[in-house]
Parts: C-alpha cells; structure tokens; sequence
C-alpha cells in the first residue's frame, strides 16, 4: 500500500511539476568531456594506512529511547560509529582517486551493494559505489524508517520504509560523498562515496586500503573520514606498480 | 452591524490555533524532521502513523495544521451566512483561500524534497494566513463596531502611515528569515553584532548576502518601531486602544533583536530559534492589529460615513 504512490498524490505532482517547470532547475551544461576506455593490462594499485595525529576524541554513544523498538534491540549502550580508531588507525576513510582519471572512462559496476538498516543503526556505516550501480537498502528492523540520502544541503531521495523485511532499490548518479540519515531516527547517519571510476576503497579496522586496478599515471589520491577532515597526496604509479601510500589525518579534538 | 459573539470567539481560536501551527512549523524545520514523514497525504501509508523519532514534530504540525484548516472552513461559513459587510466575508474567503494553498504548499515541500522556494513560500503564506485571520478577529470584535472615530490633535501627528509602514518593513524582515532558514544561512556569518570581526563581511557569498541583509533590515525595523512608538506615545497615550498595541510593538520587538542575537550566540540552539520565529508572528500581528485598528478609529474621523 504505501510503495504505490495515491492518486492524489500523483496528481499533485504532476500539477505542481508543470507549475514549476519554468522555475526548476535547469539542466546541467557542463560539455561532454571526450573519455577513452581505460586500459588495465599495466593496471597498478595504491594501498597505504590512514593514521590519526594525535588523541582520539571518544565516539559518542547513543541515545535511543525515541524509539522502544531501536532501543530494545541492543543491551548496551551503543557506539556512534563515528570514531573508530584502533592503535592510531583510523576505519572508515573513504581513500580514492580525486583527479588524474578524468580522461578515461569504465565499465559500469552491476554489482549490488546492500545497505541494511539494522538495530537502528546503518550497516555499513561507509561505503563506495560507482555512479549508477545499484544499492539495495534494506529495513531489518520491526521499526519505520525514512531514507534520506543528501549532498551537501541538497537532497537526492527521501524514501520511507515502514515495514520489516521492505527493500528499495536506487542508484546515485552524482558524484561526492553522500550522506544518508533517518529522519525519524536522528542519530542514524551514514555515508556513502559515490565516484565515476571504480579506484577507491574504504579502510578496514586496521586502517588499510588498497585500490587496485589504478593504470600507470599521476593522480591526486584523497582520504576523507567525516571527523577528521581530508587530507590530499600527489602520486605516480608506474605499470603495474603496487605503490605505497600512507596518510595522516588529524585529530580536531 | 451587529456582534456575533460566537463567530467573533471562532476567529480567536483560530488566530490562536494558527499561532501554535506556526511553531510547530518552526520546531519541524529546528529539529531537521521536515522530511521525516516522506509521503503526504498519508504519513508512510497512514493517517495515524507511530509518532516516533522526527514523526512526532512532522506529523503533529500536519494535525493541527488539519485542526487549522477545520476551523476556517467553519469561520468562513459562519461569516458568509451571518456578516453584513462585503468586505469582512471576502476577507473570510480569502483567508480560507489562504489555507487551502498552504496545506498543498506544504505537501509540496514535502513531495518536491524541500525546493528552497516551495518552502520559502509556504513560510510566508504562512504568516500571511495569520494575518488574515487575526484580521478576521479584530474586525469582528465587539471593540472594533463600538470604537469611536479619534481625531489627531491639533499639531499631531498621524498613526496611521508609519504603522502601515512597520508591519510593511516587518513583512518584509519574516521573508528574509525564512531565505535564511531555507538557504541554512542562519550561521553563515557566525559573530554578533559585529560582522566576522568588522562591519562588513571579507566575502559575499548568497548565504552571508542574505544573513546581512537581515541583520541591517532588523535595524530598519527598529526605526520603523520607534517611529510608531514616539507617534503613539506623543499623540495617543490617553487612547489605550492605540497606545497598548504600540507599546507592546516596541516590547516585542525589542525582545525579537535580543532573540535573533541569541540565535547566533547559541549557536541556533532549538529553543532560542523557535522562540525567534514565534516572536517574528507575534511581532507582525501586533504591528497589523495597531494598523487596523489606527486605521478603523483614525481614518473614520477623516470620514464620518465609514
């Protein structure tokens, strides 16, 4: 009942876009940038650890009494996910080529990533994906939940999920780090890293990455986590080079 | 013309109802739950959904907001059957024109994810529908059929203009606050009152535009306040059907400068800002009912036949 849009609602939309047609937004007029097929045969790869430069700041934790349904699910109390630094290594750096690959283009990734929202919390909380490869999000929870993906201020879908088990399937066609949030739930957040090239990787536990599939060439490599900022480095890597890359980002607390 | 007591109370509880509305308005926006409740009419499918999370601030604006809609319906009716004068039953229809376009503005707020000018203009329609009601309100009071027409006296100065003029440039300072809310420009410039440590900003952004446009209009605001209030203190002050109204205008705005000052000192904390937007309809509806009625006992010494 509720995935299929009522008639009213329908009809209002379509009154309300031909209203606003005129004052919408215009379409893009960037010009086509002419994009060779990237070639992987002397492909090379980029791994590193993201350190952190000085003390962790503790991840909050999480009130969830909002909610009885979220906050009977967990018995303690429950880490934001926000920081997870591990002996100086941070998890959850988004690492991925920034420039240096605007010339070349590549196959379309089919491959579906699962976004699941579960204990009233998203997992995983940071993820990458190529434009338009598909993203099925989940409602694991016996709670509703909205989906409210954003760039910046500008919101790219606002998807309700009210029952269990419900799944929606979308892609992201624009580029940059987006951020997803219940509206429902405020302190559900979670971010997704949206790039038109598959070079980019998210750190692990031990703070590692690796981006495999990266042909010879210079590049801008930036990691980004969403406490510590950014942080940018210029490489080179050679055919089929496995070039090392570390990064340190710093502590703002 | 006779009083209708009962109509008279509806258009109170009304005007009363619509100023609730309103910061219900202002606590979905503070509490970043405008979108909390995807679809519209229905919320997730529903009329009466789990009042969760975001779905408790969302959903209780769409109830009174109903709540609102009923009891114009309900006044417009009683006034097209019961008032004798033209123009107070167009006023009903207007403000009930009033009602139904903020209702599908703010489904399309909703449906359209929050286009900045969509929501922009269900603000604004918003606080013009307060105004139309509480217009409703005053002219329909028993003080308004009984108020004797009053003469400027001699070497006076009239009310009537620099009242207009307030709650015109008032108005006008509730649009700019709702470009601010809408565009997430309320800490754009973070310091106050000083502007990044100076009086101008080093860079213009749209943002930053709009918050100093803002804060320089609150000064125009206050001239225009004052101007009323000298007026009103020197030439009215044995009239407290126009004295009262205008020492509460100063009162009010006084407080909507410290307001806006704490917005930025807090950091936008919930509260301040919700009261800053509660303050901005209390404001301008004392700013339109000093008009009305200065208009109503002053304009019908100009002319004995209104």
């Amino acid at each position: 009942m509720f995935a299929k849009r009522s008639m009213l609602q329908t009809l209002v939309l379509g009154l309300s876009l031909s209203l606003l047609a005129g004052c919408g937004k215009g379409g893009s007029n960037q010009a086509a940038v002419q994009k060779t097929k990237a070639d992987l045969s002397q492909a090379g790869s980029v791994s590193g650890v993201v350190k952190l430069d000085g003390t962790a700041p503790k991840s909050s934790t999480i009130e969830m009494s909002a909610d009885p349904i979220c906050s009977t699910q967990h018995k303690s109390k429950v880490d934001s996910g926000e920081v997870m630094v591990k002996g100086g290594k941070i998890q959850n750096v988004i690492v991925y080529v920034k420039s240096g690959l605007e010339a070349l283009s590549f196959d379309p990734n089919t491959t579906k990533v699962t976004l699941d929202q579960k204990g009233c919390m998203y997992e995983p909380h940071v993820f990458c994906v190529q434009t338009g490869q598909p993203i099925e999000i989940v409602n694991s929870d016996k709670t509703l939940h909205n989906i409210h993906a954003l760039v910046g201020d500008k919101t790219l879908f606002n998807l309700g999920m009210p029952q269990k088990g419900m799944k929606l399937d979308q892609s992201l066609s624009d580029t940059g780090v987006v951020t997803v949030k219940c509206d429902v739930h405020s302190w559900m957040k979670g971010y997704i890293g949206v790039f038109d090239h598959p070079c980019f990787a998210v750190t692990g536990a031990d703070g590692s990455f690796t981006i495999k599939n990266l042909p010879p060439g210079k590049y801008t490599i930036e990691a980004w986590h969403e406490k510590f900022g950014v942080q940018d480095m210029e490489i080179q890597v050679g055919p089929k080079e496995n070039k090392k890359q570390d990064f340190t980002l710093k502590s703002q607390g | 013309m006779n009083y209708h007591k009962g109509m008279h109370w509806l258009a109170r509880i009304t005007t009363a109802a619509t100023f609730i509305l309103i910061n219900a308005g202002g606590l979905v926006k503070g509490t970043g739950s405008s979108l909390a409740v995807p679809d519209w009419p229905l919320a997730y499918g529903y009329l009466f959904p789990p009042m969760i999370g975001g779905i408790r601030f969302e959903q209780t604006h769409r109830y009174i907001a109903g709540t609102v809609a009923c009891l114009m319906v309900w006044l417009a009716i009683w006034v097209a059957r019961s008032e004798e004068r033209p123009w107070v039953r167009k006023l009903a229809w207007a403000a009930l024109g009033a009602v139904f376009l903020q209702a599908v503005l703010g489904g399309l707020t909703v449906l359209l994810l929050l286009p900045p000018a969509v929501s922009i203009l269900h603000a604004t329609v918003g606080q013009t529908f307060f105004c139309l009601v509480l217009s409703l309100a005053l002219v329909t009071s028993k003080g308004w059929l009984e108020a004797p027409p009053v003469r400027v006296p001699a070497g006076g100065r009239d009310l009537r203009l620099p009242a207009l003029a307030a709650t015109c440039v008032i108005y006008v300072q509730l649009i700019l606050g709702a470009l601010i809310r809408h565009f997430y420009a309320g800490l754009a410039i973070p310091d106050f009152p000083l502007v990044f440590g100076g009086v101008l900003p080093p860079a213009w952004t749209f943002p930053i535009f709009i918050n100093y446009i803002h804060r320089v209009w609150a000064l125009v605001v206050a001239s225009g306040v004052v101007w009323v209030f000298y007026r009103a203190a020197r030439w009215h002050r044995g009239l407290p059907y126009l004295y009262r109204p205008a020492l509460l205008l100063g009162l009010l705005v006084t407080a909507q400068l410290v307001l806006g000052a704490c917005v930025i000192w807090t950091g936008r904390d919930l509260f301040v800002t919700t009261a800053h937007v509660a303050n901005a309809a209390l404001t301008l509806g004392t700013s339109l009912f000093l008009t009305l009625r200065a208009h109503r006992v002053l304009g019908r010494a100009d002319d004995p036949q209104k």
